[in-house]
């Protein structure tokens, strides 16, 4: 009888002594590059959804049950899917203040914080822009939070962790030399966005981000405001419009066939054709500074 | 002669050798431009190229180490006063039947119902809701929601605390709060998917659910996929379809799970609950027990299917189904009532749903006071299309029309037609919704 359970046992994976939920496919890559198969980790949202606006499915209660830390993006992004998901995961060692919450956005500076919070002015968050991890900068930065989290948590692997980041935060640099100097002839271009998604990316390499099709934070576009836009681009020769992947396109597309700027589409988390976190920030790059 | 013939030789050459220079000159200047801009352009791109350094990266690990430790996740902590969040209801309401009429109109075998929202003919304001949560310390949060009507009565809908750090995946909770029984019965009025109460649900138990003052324990298992068990006690509510002789004789327990299939969600639960039902009161004194009232038992038997499946985009699908049976002591028969709703929903895009609802009492034989006999009234149904509008998050415009064919006014059966056009507003903090 013991020589059956025994293996059986042994098939467990007993090795990973962390469950890692990661609120965003993005986060969880992070994991994987610094703990490689040291934890176990799991995904929720998908990188086709709407960050804003995740389906609180409860299948995610059953990955948030079980898991010893919960890694978020933070900043207000998940206000509307993860805290009934917490509510009803009952597990202690995830809810804010534990020491299995970790909330990426307090280790970043965010811009765009409003200096009055009023939702005349649509969905306008307190803690300023949630999408800061489209600066390839921060990628980093976040890496090393993770590493440290890890490595407190289960400090029998801390060289493992250590040793993981040093060797992602190198290839990162290499990366973030051949991006500098990909983005270099955009610099102080100017373009039109559909949500102030890519505001961080844009930021970092001088880009002026002149409208947004929305004509507030999470309001639809309206004809009026599209006009406006169509004009705008016309004036100022602005060339380009960057548009997410999970509004509709056909408002980009019709300013662009009125404008003549170019309408781009870029993914904003890692899945699909950019299933890795370089390949996610190479297509940005590469749609954005196209000369 | 010959001097004139050197000089003009040497002026000649000189002049000859001044070209070439000034070309060469020339060229250099040329040359010297071209560096210059370069040396300027590279100047340029010094200038404002960033930094190949983690810029933002100020802190170092000890830092970072120290934040991790002091526990101060989860941003920013501005104030302790709890979330409060204001939201309206009202609209504007056209029937076929008179005010008076609607009010007294009955479903049979249920009894007349309480009507709170939508009322009359014309403008209704149906509430101003005020919710407040808040994380009281670290073992509890706690919740109070109230409303306040168009006519001026208050209410308390809700008002409980629950824990935040028990082991072993429970959760306890106590207050006055709404059962978890079945589907939508837990989901306040602003989160329902119709304007109005799905007609099983307000037959059995009227129209605040079932709940009440009482205590619930919820576990979710530690398994891979989503199980939760619960279990609650209420004090019996004779509005909800129970005696209130015990002090705490309705128990209420339930069971869900979830699964995902490829896209889709699918949620299902089995519900139960049981509590004493009035089988004769010739005094008439319920809830005083007495040597002249006899008790029963009432239970109810409730299953619920709820299928998400995700169109892409903003746009969805949701199919959302539940039965439930009703079995009640009464003189000298078992009351068997049943009936279940299905509904089908289609998120648009962000700003656009629309959805229908069919609602069907299936079975209702009981025994009937006046008549002294038993009956069974069990043509009871209603049709629901409605057509939402939601310019932003926090605003909603609804238009609703039903046929209602589950209605009897005056001992007649009537069918009442029903148009409703009414909003919805959600004003300061309000936390998100379950699925």
């Amino acid at each position: 009888m013991k020589k059956l359970l025994l293996p059986l046992l042994c098939s467990l994976p007993l090795f990973a002594s962390v469950h890692v939920t990661a609120a965003y496919p993005y986060i969880g890559e992070l994991v994987k590059a610094v703990a490689h198969d040291k934890v176990e980790v799991s995904i929720l949202a998908s990188a086709s959804s709407d960050p804003h606006f995740v389906t609180p499915r409860p299948s995610y209660i059953g990955e948030l049950r079980d898991c010893d830390l919960l890694i978020l993006n933070g900043g207000g992004l998940e206000i509307g899917w993860i805290p009934p998901l917490l509510n009803q995961a009952h597990n202690p060692k995830i809810i804010q203040g534990a020491a299995g919450y970790l909330d990426l956005s307090t280790y970043v500076k965010m811009i765009d914080k409003p200096t009055s919070l009023s939702r005349a002015q649509g969905d306008v968050h307190a803690e300023g822009n949630p999408h800061y991890s489209m600066d390839p900068y921060n990628i980093a930065i976040l890496a090393k939070v993770i590493m440290l989290k890890l490595s407190s948590m289960d400090p029998a692997n801390k060289n493992a962790y250590h040793a993981n980041y040093d060797e992602f935060a190198k290839h990162w640099n290499v990366k973030l030399v051949q991006w500098d100097k990909a983005m270099t002839p955009c610099r102080n271009a100017q373009v039109i966005q559909y949500h102030e998604l890519f505001s961080y990316f844009l930021n970092r390499y001088g880009i002026h981000t002149a409208g947004t099709i929305e004509p507030l934070p999470g309001i639809s576009p309206s004809s009026k405001h599209t006009i406006e836009i169509i004009n705008q681009i016309r004036m100022d020769k602005i060339s380009t419009i960057i548009q997410d992947d999970y509004h509709e396109p056909k408002t980009a597309q019709f300013i662009a066939s009125k404008s003549g700027a170019r309408a781009v589409v870029l993914a904003h988390d890692v899945g699909g054709e950019n299933n890795t976190l370089d390949k996610l920030f190479d297509s940005m790059v590469g749609q954005t500074c196209k000369l | 002669m010959l001097k004139k013939t050197v000089l003009s030789l040497v002026c000649a050459g000189a002049l000859f050798a001044s070209d070439t220079e000034l070309e060469q000159l020339k060229k250099q200047m040329v040359q010297l431009q071209q560096q210059l801009s370069e040396m300027q352009k590279h100047i340029q791109t010094l200038e404002t190229a960033p930094v190949i350094t983690v810029t933002n990266d100020t802190s170092s690990d000890e830092e970072m180490l120290q934040k991790m430790a002091t526990k101060s996740d989860g941003g920013a902590v501005t104030s302790l006063l709890p979330d409060i969040a204001l939201i309206l209801n009202g609209g504007y309401t056209s029937r076929n039947v008179s005010n008076t009429q609607y009010s007294s109109a009955v479903i049979p075998g249920f009894g007349t119902m309480e009507i709170q929202n939508n009322s009359k003919d014309g403008f209704n304001l149906n509430y101003a809701e005020v919710a407040m949560s808040s994380t009281v310390d670290p073992y509890f949060d706690a919740n109070a929601i109230f409303h306040i009507h168009g006519n001026g009565t208050v209410e308390v809908e809700e008002a409980f605390f629950a824990t935040r750090a028990l082991d072993y995946g429970l959760r306890f909770k106590a207050g006055k709060f709404k059962s978890a029984f079945g589907r939508v019965n837990e989901k306040h009025h602003h989160a329902w998917n119709f304007e109005d109460q799905e007609l099983i649900n307000n037959a059995l138990f009227g129209p605040d659910g079932l709940g009440g003052e009482g205590a619930q324990l919820q576990w979710v298992a530690p398994i891979p996929f989503y199980l939760m068990a619960g279990f609650e006690l209420f004090n019996g509510n004779p509005n909800q379809g129970f005696s209130a002789k015990e002090s705490a004789s309705t128990a209420v327990s339930y069971v869900k799970t979830s699964t995902d299939i490829g896209n889709a969600t699918v949620l299902a639960g089995l519900s139960y609950a049981q509590g004493k039902s009035v089988v004769q009161d010739m005094n008439g004194t319920d809830p005083i027990a007495d040597s002249f009232t006899n008790y029963g038992q009432t239970r109810i038997y409730g299953a619920d299917l709820t299928v998400e499946y995700p169109l892409g985009g903003y746009s969805s699908l949701i199919w959302q189904n539940e039965w439930m049976q009703r079995n009640k002591d009464d003189i000298s028969m078992t009351d068997k009532q049943s009936g279940y709703y299905s509904e089908l929903m289609v998120k648009i895009d962000e700003n656009w749903a629309t959805g229908i609802r069919y609602d069907d009492i299936t079975k209702n034989s009981y025994y009937d006071e006046n008549l002294g006999m038993a009956v069974n009234v069990d043509k009871l149904h209603r049709a629901s299309i409605k057509l939402e509008y939601k310019p932003f998050e926090f605003s909603r415009f609804r238009l609703q029309y039903n046929q209602d064919q589950s209605k009897y006014i005056d001992n007649q059966e009537k069918i009442i037609h029903e148009v409703m056009l009414n909003y919805t507003l959600e004003l300061g903090a309000h936390g998100a919704h379950a699925f």
